[in-house]
Formats: C-alpha cells, structure tokens, sequence
C-alpha cells in the first residue's frame, strides 16, 4: 500500500529574497504529484511581510479550493488587535487545518500573554499551532533582512504552559530537537532541515518518533528532498508511515 | 550513474566518538551511496577547519588516500593543502600526493583568501599536474555567528575573490564549492570565468538558484556535489532531482561534467 504523507510545512508565493522553482500552484500541485504526497498544510508566503496577513492569506485560499492537496493554513500575526476575528473568520470561511506563527518575523517572543491567548483559543477550535523557527540559513541572508530563528527552549516552553494544545516546531537544525525534547509530548517537529547522515535514525535518538512529523520546507525548499529522506532511511516501516502521516492523525493531534 | 565531487569522508563513530579506521569509513560511504546510487565520490578530507599543519595536513590526506586506495573505483582523492604553510612544504606535500593516482584535484578552503600570491604555488602544482582546484567559497552573513565563527571566516573566499583568482590562472581548471552558499550573486561573478565550475553542494537544498545557474552558466559548468557526510544526501541530490531540468541538464550536472573534468 502507498505510503500516506502530509507535508506541515509548506508555503506559496512569492519571497522577494529568493528565486524559487514551480512558478504556479498548479506545477507544485504536480510535484506533488509526481512525489506522492497526498496532502499538504499550505500558507501565504506574501503573508509574512505584509502588514497584515488576511488580504493574501484569503487570495491563497481561494486559489488554492480547487487543488483537494492543498489545505489552507492561516497565518496569524498576534501582535494585531484583530487576530482573534481573523483567525475565527477562517475557520469559518476556508476550513482551515492549522495555525502558522512568525514570531521572530512579526517581533514578539512566546511568553507574551497575547499568545497564551491564542494557544488557548486553537485548543478550543482544534487547530494546531505551527511555529516556524526559521525560513532560510542565517548564513546567507541578505543585509536587509536579518531574522533569528525563534528559540527552541521557548517553543518547548510554550508546550508545557499549554498542554491542551497541539504545537508543530518547523525547521529546527538536529542539534535544535534536543530542546524541544524537553517540552511536552503535545509538541512535535518536522523534518525539514535535518540534514546529516541517516538525517530520521538520528532524529530518532534526539525525540521519540512520535513527535517527528513530515514538512518539507516548501517553497523555499525543494520537496523532493524530503520525501527522500522518508525513502532512504532504515527505520521499520510503521515508524516511517507515522513520521509521514499518522503522528497527525485526528487521535494524536487535533484537526480531522 | 552519479559522480558526487564534493565528500567529505567521516573520521569518528557519532556515538562513541573514537576514531574510525579507513575502511570503516568507506563502509559508511558507501552505504549511503549505495541508497543514493552514487557511483564515485571525490573525498576532500576529514577535517579541513583553518591552521592546519603539514603534520595534520599529512594524516588527512593519507585517509583520503587510504580510502580511494581501498576502492579506487568508487573513491578518488583530493589533495588538501594550506597556503599559509612554507611554500616548500606546499610543494612537497602537493608533490607528494599528486604524483599518487588516487589523488585527481586540490582542494583549498579557510586559511588563504584566494587573491592571495600564496596561491600561486597551488596554481601552478595544480597545472603541472593537471588537475583542478575545488575552493570553498560562500558569501557568508557574519550577523548571526559566534566570535569563533567569525575568527574561523576571517580569511574566507568569496565567489568574486575565486573569479580574480580565475582570471589570474585562465588555463586552470577551478570548481567553486557550494552552489547556495554563493548564490545568485556569486553566480554572476564567475560567469564569465570559462575555467569556473560550481558544484551544487551548500546549505539547504533552496529552490530556484540551481535552475538559474543553469540559465545562467549552462549545465555544462556545473557538478554534482553533497557536503556530505557534513550534510545527507537526501538533500544534496534532492536539490537537483527535485529541481524543474531538463534531463539533459542533469545528466551533465550528475555525471557527464564531472566524466569530462576527471577524465573518468
């Protein structure tokens, strides 16, 4: 039978400081396709940067209702007055799957009480929460714009004061899955930036296989690369079918 | 077929951290090339970091060496040299490994910032052997690093410093490591550099810089190259058989420049 993967880490549009390949959602649709990735948890690249991220988040989702993969992700910018209402208007509206947060790109740190709010509020409504810890290397950011990724030990924080919520870390380095261990069995992380020989068996020694997820990285990345690591890695084949899919199945989080 | 031009063999067991002999480093090796279908690695050394010596410079290139001896068709060697050393330890160590057959290039990395005349030594070893040089090159964002970091980077090449470098040397063949690490930028800057390669080894595997430097360079101009077993090659091959090319295209990158470059 073929192997079910969910993609929680993917985003769409254009990112003014990188080229990127698939110049429409229908191309990416097909590389999809072509990869065998059933399903894919999708935000608005456009809205990082913008001053508030609704207006591209809802171009997004209507541009992506007629590709089934695609499953809207609502990027939430808390340090607006509105996000409570911008966050329950799409639930109602586009059925979003998850919550996507940019802490150290919208300029706040995970203690603040607004979050407390929010995470509070997903638990309510079912919806995970995704903390992108970072979009690109360090290393090679342009001048103009200089991001840290979000600490580890925050996220892992988070997860502890906030044990009715589901949490996804994306794009940690290994190194960073050792913190996160310490946070609470309600907080995962995906795969996207591990990158070292046997990149799963070694994430394995760092957090247990259930709270490893699938994330590709996407657009920013290519997501073949992530589907190889699902296809060159040696751990039994159940723990490869939870990494790709099942740790996010209705029973362990909290979306159906 | 697979040529990957950019490995870096591993010297230690990740768990215990005792020391790996030759052959189970190639054991490990080709593990992974096996599940990759890479079908020869060009090993640059274990540890490269800057201030090397030519006790420790010896010992690097003896594994290398010890390696692609073991398997000389799968492995070839790079001869790794630091510039800073005296230039008649450069060019005896240069001499000594180049005049072995496992050894088919040199590879340069931290110590010299490649506008340098200590290069010229390299160059000219490397044109009397025949054989390209792999410099490292990145335009690295300091911001973000460590006052060991930055110490580590202070004397590092940029792709406009290995263009100079290209120029000063036209007949020599130079491959330009880390494809992302230069970026568009450094793409530009060697473009008009005919004796300039890039492999496409460097950080994540980003979409879009592979598909433009083929624009940009022609596929004939670029190699197969992972970091690894620095990174996987999950995501070193990803890169580019995830990347919208033609199949032309990359068969030139996986395989048939690297044929040509090493005269496989």
């Amino acid at each position: 039978m073929a192997l079910q993967i969910t993609d929680t880490n993917a985003v769409w549009g254009v990112w003014p400081i990188q080229r990127t390949s698939f110049p429409t959602l229908h191309s990416l649709d097909k590389e999809y396709e072509r990869l065998g990735i059933g399903e894919v948890w999708l935000s608005a690249a456009a809205s990082i940067l913008a001053p508030e991220p609704d207006e591209s988040d809802d171009v997004l989702f209507s541009q992506m209702a007629v590709y089934p993969r695609f499953r809207p992700v609502k990027t939430i910018n808390p340090i607006l007055a509105n996000w409570e209402s911008a966050l329950r208007q799409s639930v109602a509206h586009h059925g979003i799957v998850a919550v996507k947060l940019f802490p150290t790109y919208h300029g706040y740190s995970l203690d603040k009480p607004f979050v407390d709010d929010l995470c509070e509020l997903c638990a309510a409504l079912n919806l995970p929460v995704l903390i992108q810890i970072r979009v690109n290397d360090e290393r090679n950011q342009p001048d103009c714009l200089q991001v840290a990724g979000v600490p580890t030990e925050s996220i892992a924080n988070l997860s502890i004061r906030h044990p009715s919520t589901s949490f996804i870390a994306l794009s940690p380095y290994l190194s960073e899955l050792d913190s996160l261990a310490g946070g609470g069995e309600n907080l995962r992380a995906d795969l996207s930036y591990l990158d070292a020989i046997k990149p799963l068996e070694r994430a394995k020694q760092r957090l247990p296989i259930s709270r490893l997820v699938f994330g590709s990285g996407a657009l920013w990345l290519v997501p073949n690369a992530a589907r190889l690591k699902l296809d060159y890695c040696k751990l039994p084949q159940e723990e490869i079918a939870a990494i790709a899919a099942e740790n996010l199945s209705p029973k362990t989080i909290l979306h159906d | 077929m697979i040529i990957d031009v950019h490995t870096h063999p591993p010297d230690y067991h990740d768990a215990s951290r005792t020391s790996l002999t030759p052959g189970e480093s190639a054991e490990i090796l080709l593990e992974q090339m096996q599940l990759a279908k890479i079908s020869r690695c060009g090993l640059l050394g274990c540890s490269v970091s800057p201030g090397q010596t030519l006790a420790s410079i010896h010992a690097v290139n003896d594994f290398s060496a010890a390696i692609a001896r073991l398997h000389p068709e799968r492995f070839f060697a790079m001869a790794f040299i630091n510039p800073n050393l005296p230039q008649e330890e450069v060019e005896s160590e240069l001499d000594r490994c180049l005049s072995l057959p496992e050894f088919k290039a040199v590879k340069l990395e931290l110590d010299v910032n490649c506008r340098s005349p200590r290069l010229d030594i390299v160059a000219r070893k490397a044109l009397e052997y025949d054989v390209p040089v792999l410099h490292h090159s990145w335009y690295v964002n300091l911001w973000n690093m460590s006052a060991a970091g930055r110490k580590h980077q202070q004397f590092r090449s940029e792709p406009h410093d290995v263009a100079d470098f290209a120029r000063r040397f036209p007949d020599l063949k130079i491959i330009m490591a880390h494809l992302e690490g230069s970026g568009v930028r450094g793409l530009i800057d060697i473009a008009d550099c005919p004796n300039v390669w890039v492999d496409t080894s460097g950080s994540q595997p980003f979409s879009g810089t592979l598909e433009y430097g083929v624009r940009l360079l022609g596929s004939e101009r670029i190699l197969f190259g992972s970091d690894a077993c620095i990174r996987s090659y999950e995501t070193q091959l990803g890169r580019v058989l995830g990347s919208p090319l033609c199949a032309g295209d990359r068969e030139n990158i996986l395989y048939r420049n690297a044929a040509t470059l090493f005269s496989f």
